[in-house]
């Protein structure tokens, strides 16, 4: 396989998110908020709510009050602007040859004009493999377990002029940023939620049997593992037009790791330091199984949030529908919370360059440490000199705690149910731009119709935040004891931030 | 209403997964650009280590090259012949067989008995008186009355011829008892008479000898005697008593046949018999050969009815190197004929020295033969002067060790020599025969490299030697290159390594052919002064030889047959020669890399497996290659390169450069005209730039092999000189076209 072709499947990897990075927006996802547009805010009821806004453990009125989910929901959601669907439609779907002005054109529409800037791509997994709520008049609880994988990862515009152009001094010949960040965390949550009534007022005007309810979800953190990379450098090909006289790759890099792997690249460095002959990395560094389940470090999180819910009416509009109209506002706080890693925790740091003008065919040196044979200097020149020499030339650092940040994020929601129909409206934001969080605000809104009182058909619509406008849809089977969704969501084709998500509510039980 | 909202959400549904509609397939391509230095700026020395163009310390080339003072690189090499000796060049003498006859000869004749008395006659017969006197009775005078015969008793002797005129001699005794005043003696053969004598007085008691004169071819046998007296008157001295007859005695008496108990008898010869001349001359008395092995062998018959007590054999003529005293073999007791009459023994000549003069060696037997008349029973034995001795002798296995003489010229062959082409022929195409030489290093070059002119290369044929006569070497040196042209090295007429036809050598062949003057050479070899190892150099170079076009052909075998002519002109009146003679010769080319070219070429065929890059079909194409070698030449001369490459069944995929596409040309440096070496300064720098073409790229893939041809071109075709450190540097650097297609 080619530098090149290499560099396109990386880079589709990359896309598909076969990387395990992970972005996009870090709410919990279920079924039925998934096919509402990603929202829940107000609406997301049973031990769910525990990780939305328990406040919502008091939602479900006269239905069931015990809720037990076995296999109890598992969602997957990705996206993020390196996902852009319209620059994918235009330039790469059309029989184009992504060359010249085509290759500008593209690069342009993807990254933007600025040669540094990021974009990424984000995926999170959510498993819950049981939860269990139970609501009162005036008090719920939920716990829940939850297996989260928040993943990211990113390449700049010259990343993918390297991948488009490979080697080329028209477009490298002054130098550009070739970099790329990568993180995963990989945690377990044990949360027990707990909601409250705060008030209850009969009549408030506009709106009748007003109840607020308040809710908290302490939650411990059990954390597997957190792997992040970052990556920065700028790639020059110096020389005359088709004739580079050298390359130089001026790059700096931090890698920070736990679990096994960091006793691997310790060693690694050790023996590196020790011996002459540059080690072969490969012969080091094994994935561990245990490094993907074992609980390293342990923290506390927290969800908080509110919920009022009343019947109201509405002129015109519920004089369509038959019976009151119902409306749920919510707001809530999630993912307040750290894992710091200390055990087998590392960071692994290079600031090196790589100045390369060619191979230096030293027939003598070819003779005695090669056999003569030249595929194998060439060999050890690309692999073990360049790639493990001087890329994997890293120098762990000392003492150090790998600190993870719980993706923040504040919710407000609403619902408002007219009959068989509802409508749900939510805004999202996040408080930081690490991992899977972003800081920019997310509209969210579906509607539900309760089609023959049991088959719940769903749409809904996001924009904002990682991803242009999704779409997303869901069916599901709501019966007063039993419930099962299904929904899916994606941009169209002209998104420019792509996005993507599944769900499945698994098999839950109501009493 | 109700179906209002249904048909809206079952609209908003549709609308719903009709915006997540999923995207395409994938379809484009990617022109993608690799461009890279592949080398970095290398220097690579004419010749030097495992960097260099030319590996001196490779398998090949290792010893191969060395460096003047002038800093002009040599290709030097030296291999050896492996001849053996050059002991044939010692000359064979052989010997003529030669039967040495000695004949008996005259047969002296002495003493005819072995008693003190022969024969008598009593007083009464002489006096014719009736009784015997006694002491004092008177005697009258008077004489015998008529002769009285006395017969001889003679043991020793029956019968005999003689051959000279001799005598007898009587010895007889007067016991009478009175005094005789004459007495006469007549000898008889039988009844034939012989002689006579007379003594007088012959007084008694007296002995006295009378002496008959024998003629030469008197038979003698049954020897008697008449005799009669005749006396004064007087008185008996004593008793009467015989006249006694002693003895008979030969005197100076010789038969040429003879019936007797015979004394020994001593007789000699001489001889000579002739040494070959036809390759060596004994002119002068100190003239030899020494053998380190050689047999004289004799074997004797006797003819002679008599054994031979005694035989000397001498040789004055074979010398012993220790002594230098003769050669003399001694022998005894051969046996008569009638026993038989045969001997035969034989004598080791190592160590002795031959002094042939004339080509001759002389020969001398001294024999003695048995004395009858001596032991128990004389034995009458019947001889004669024409009985033989005969003796041949014959000096066989002669192996010279060492020969001071004339030599006549000769030739002796340095190869060994294959029967199958018939013997004395050496074929420098007969691998049995020609000794062949590959260097290995000039052998790599010959495979690559043609057409290249050498200004002044060197053939040497070094040797050591002992040989003390002066040699030529003619020989057949044929050089073949690796097309199997062959130049044959040959002198130039009015060199001293030129040959004509006249003197070309009948034993030389080439491909079963006669030798032309073209391929043929020759060189004097320097002897030693003193046969002890000397060391000499036969100089092949341009200026006698055709070296410079011998060496040219780039030849990767070197074969050759030689003989070496000893002694050519013959003028020398003494050599000395000696075994063992010793002949190490070493050929040595020393290959000064002085050349001019005109589009000489080099070929080497490289394994190039360009199968890993993408070809027609595949889903990445190369559209575009570009190796651009940017280049800094100090060889002194310029490279015209082309490549050809070729798929596995070695045909041509495509080359380069294609009609229209740019030459790759490397420009010579500058050469000082004096010296012709590159001038300070003189590197040349440019650019060389490889751009395939889409259609060569899509056949790029199918290359396994691949030719590179160089055209290498010496300044206005001059000749010029490569110095070691003489050095080319290049970089190179690509750029490649990928297309990668996704669909």
């Amino acid at each position: 396989m080619t530098m090149g072709k290499r560099f396109l499947w990386l880079l589709v990897g990359l896309m598909s998110g076969w990387s395990l990075q992970a972005n996009a927006q870090s709410a919990h996802l279920t079924a039925k908020s998934l096919a509402l547009g990603g929202g829940g805010t107000a609406y997301v009821e049973g031990y769910h709510a525990n990780f939305i806004n328990p406040a919502n453990l008091m939602l479900g009125g006269a239905g069931p009050r015990i809720t037990f989910g076995l296999l109890g929901g598992i969602s997957t959601s990705m996206g993020g602007p390196l996902i852009n669907l319209h620059v994918y439609d235009t330039y790469f779907t059309r029989g184009l040859t992504i060359t010249g002005s085509i290759a500008e054109d593209a690069l342009t529409d993807w990254f933007g004009n600025d040669p540094a800037g990021m974009k990424n791509f984000g995926m999170q997994v959510d498993f819950i493999p049981v939860g269990l709520s139970v609501r009162n008049d005036k008090w719920a609880m939920g716990l829940a377990l939850r297996t989260r994988i928040l993943m990211n990862t990113g390449i700049n515009k010259g990343a993918a002029q390297l991948a488009i152009y490979g080697f080329n001094a028209g477009i490298f010949g002054d130098g550009q940023p070739v970099n790329f960040s990568t993180s995963t965390l990989v945690f377990y949550e044990a949360s027990l939620g707990v909601s409250i009534q705060l008030l209850e007022i009969e009549n408030l005007g506009f709106a009748r049997n007003v109840k607020i309810y308040a809710g908290a979800a302490p939650k411990l953190l059990l954390g597997v593992n957190s792997y992040k990379a970052d990556f920065n450098s700028v790639l020059t090909l110096k020389g005359p037009q088709n004739e580079v006289e050298e390359i130089r790759h001026d790059f700096n890099y931090r890698i920070e790791t736990t679990g096994e792997i960091t006793d691997q690249l310790t060693e690694y460095y050790q023996v590196r330091e020790s011996q002459s002959k540059v080690p072969v990395i490969e012969d080091y560094v094994e994935i561990v199984p245990e490094d993907m389940y074992g609980v390293k470090t342990s923290g506390w999180g927290l969800d908080l949030g509110a919920v009022v819910e009343m019947d109201v009416n509405i002129p015109v509009l519920g004089a369509l529908f038959k019976g009151a109209e119902h409306l749920q506002v919510g707001l809530s706080l999630t993912d307040l919370g750290s894992l710091t890693f200390t055990e087998n925790a590392g960071a692994f740091v290079a600031d090196k360059n790589l100045i390369w003008r060619g191979f230096n065919f030293d027939q003598e040196t070819i003779d005695e440490e090669y056999n003569g044979d030249r595929g194998e200097y060439i060999s050890h020149v690309l692999e073990d000199s360049i790639m493990t020499g001087i890329y994997n030339s890293f120098v762990p650092q000392k003492n150090v705690e790998n600190k993870r940040f719980l993706p923040t994020m504040l919710h407000f929601g609403t619902r408002l149910i007219l009959s068989k129909l509802s409508i749900s409206v939510d805004l999202t934001r996040g408080f930081s731009n690490e991992g899977v969080n972003t800081q920019k605000m997310a509209l969210s809104t579906g509607i539900e119709y309760d089609l023959f009182g049991f088959f719940p058909l769903r749409v809904g619509m996001r924009t904002g935040g990682y991803s242009s406008t999704s779409y997303s849809a869901g069916v599901g089977l709501e019966f007063r004891n039993f419930e099962f969704s299904i929904a899916a969501s994606t941009v169209n084709t002209l998104a420019k931030n792509g996005s993507a998500g599944m769900a499945w509510s698994g098999l839950i039980l109501k009493f | 209403m109700k179906k209002v909202l249904r048909f809206c959400a079952c609209s908003a549904l549709v609308l719903s997964l009709y915006a997540c509609d999923p995207p395409q397939a994938p379809d484009f391509k990617l022109e993608s650009k690799l461009q890279f230095p592949l080398t970095v700026e290398q220097t690579y020395q004419f010749l030097g280590g495992s960097g260099a163009l030319i590996d001196t310390t490779g398998e090949n080339f290792d010893s191969l090259f060395t460096v003047d003072n002038n800093g002009l690189i040599r290709l030097s090499k030296e291999e050896d012949f492996d001849f053996g000796d050059l002991n044939d060049a010692i000359p064979k003498v052989n010997v003529d067989p030669a039967t040495v006859v000695s004949e008996v000869g005259e047969i002296s004749l002495a003493n005819f008995s072995s008693s003190g008395s022969i024969g008598s006659a009593s007083f009464e017969s002489i006096t014719g008186f009736s009784a015997p006197l006694q002491q004092g009775d008177p005697v009258p005078a008077a004489s015998t009355p008529g002769t009285i015969n006395i017969d001889f008793n003679t043991d020793y002797f029956v019968s005999a011829i003689i051959k000279n005129n001799g005598s007898l001699e009587l010895t007889v005794t007067n016991n009478l008892g009175f005094d005789i005043d004459n007495l006469s003696i007549t000898l008889n053969s039988g009844s034939s008479f012989v002689g006579n004598t007379a003594i007088n007085p012959f007084n008694h008691n007296a002995t006295e000898t009378g002496t008959i004169s024998i003629p030469a071819g008197t038979q003698l046998s049954d020897l008697n005697i008449n005799i009669s007296a005749s006396w004064s008157a007087q008185t008996m001295k004593e008793n009467a008593d015989n006249l006694v007859v002693n003895s008979v005695r030969g005197q100076n008496l010789a038969a040429s046949q003879v019936s007797a108990a015979i004394e020994s008898q001593q007789f000699s010869s001489s001889g000579t018999t002739n040494v070959d001349d036809n390759k060596f001359l004994f002119t002068q008395p100190g003239h030899f050969i020494g053998l380190s092995n050689g047999l004289l062998s004799i074997d004797i018959t006797n003819q002679i009815n008599i054994a031979i007590e005694s035989l000397d054999i001498s040789f004055p003529d074979i010398r012993s190197k220790s002594t230098d005293t003769p050669l003399i073999l001694s022998m005894n007791n051969i046996p008569s004929e009638l026993n038989g009459g045969s001997f035969s023994t034989s004598f080791d000549l190592s160590g002795y020295r031959i002094y042939a003069l004339d080509n001759e060696v002389t020969y001398n037997i001294d024999a003695i033969t048995e004395n009858t008349q001596q032991g128990a029973g004389s034995q009458i034995r019947t001889i004669n002067e024409a009985d033989e001795l005969r003796a041949s002798v014959e000096l066989s296995n002669l192996e010279i060790k060492r020969a001071t003489g004339v030599i006549i010229p000769r030739n002796v062959l340095l190869n060994n020599d294959a029967a199958a082409n018939g013997a004395n022929k050496l074929d420098v195409f007969n691998d049995d025969e020609a000794e062949v030489i590959k260097i290995d290093g000039i052998s790599d070059l010959s495979e690559q490299i043609s057409d290249i002119t050498f200004a002044n290369p060197i053939l040497n044929i070094i040797y050591e030697t002992n040989l003390t006569v002066d040699a030529t070497v003619y020989a057949i040196i044929a050089g073949i290159n690796s097309d199997g042209n062959t130049v044959y090295l040959s002198g130039k007429p009015g060199s001293n390594f030129y040959v004509s036809s006249f003197d070309a050598p009948s034993e030389l062949m080439a491909n079963n052919r006669p030798p032309d003057e073209e391929q043929l050479i020759k060189f004097i070899l320097t002897t030693s002064p003193d046969g002890s190892t000397a060391g000499g150099i036969a100089r092949f170079d341009s200026s006698g030889t055709n070296a410079s076009e011998f060496f040219s052909n780039l030849p990767s075998k070197i074969r050759f047959v030689g003989i070496a002519r000893i002694n050519e002109d013959g003028s020398a009146e003494t050599e000395t020669i000696s075994t063992p003679i010793t002949f190490d010769p070493r050929l040595s080319v020393d290959l000064p890399l002085n050349f001019s070219a005109e589009n000489a070429s080099f070929s080497d065929t490289l394994d190039a497996d360009l199968s890993n890059l993408p070809g027609e079909g595949d889903e990445q194409q190369l559209s575009e290659a570009i190796f651009t070698i940017n280049y800094t030449n100090g060889l002194p001369f310029g490279l015209d390169l082309s490549l050809i490459m070729l798929n596995e069944n070695g045909d041509e995929v495509t080359s380069y450069p294609l009609n229209g596409q740019e030459p790759l040309m490397v420009q010579a440096a500058s050469i000082d005209p004096v010296t012709g070496f590159v001038e300070d300064g003189g590197a040349k720098t440019g650019k060389l730039q490889i751009s395939l073409t889409a259609e060569q790229l899509e056949l790029i893939n199918q290359t396994r092999s691949m030719i590179l041809k160089i055209n290498f071109n010496t300044a206005q075709q001059r000749e010029v000189k490569v110095r070691a450190e003489d050095s080319v540097m290049i970089r190179m650097k690509m750029s490649v076209d990928v297309i990668s297609a996704f669909n």
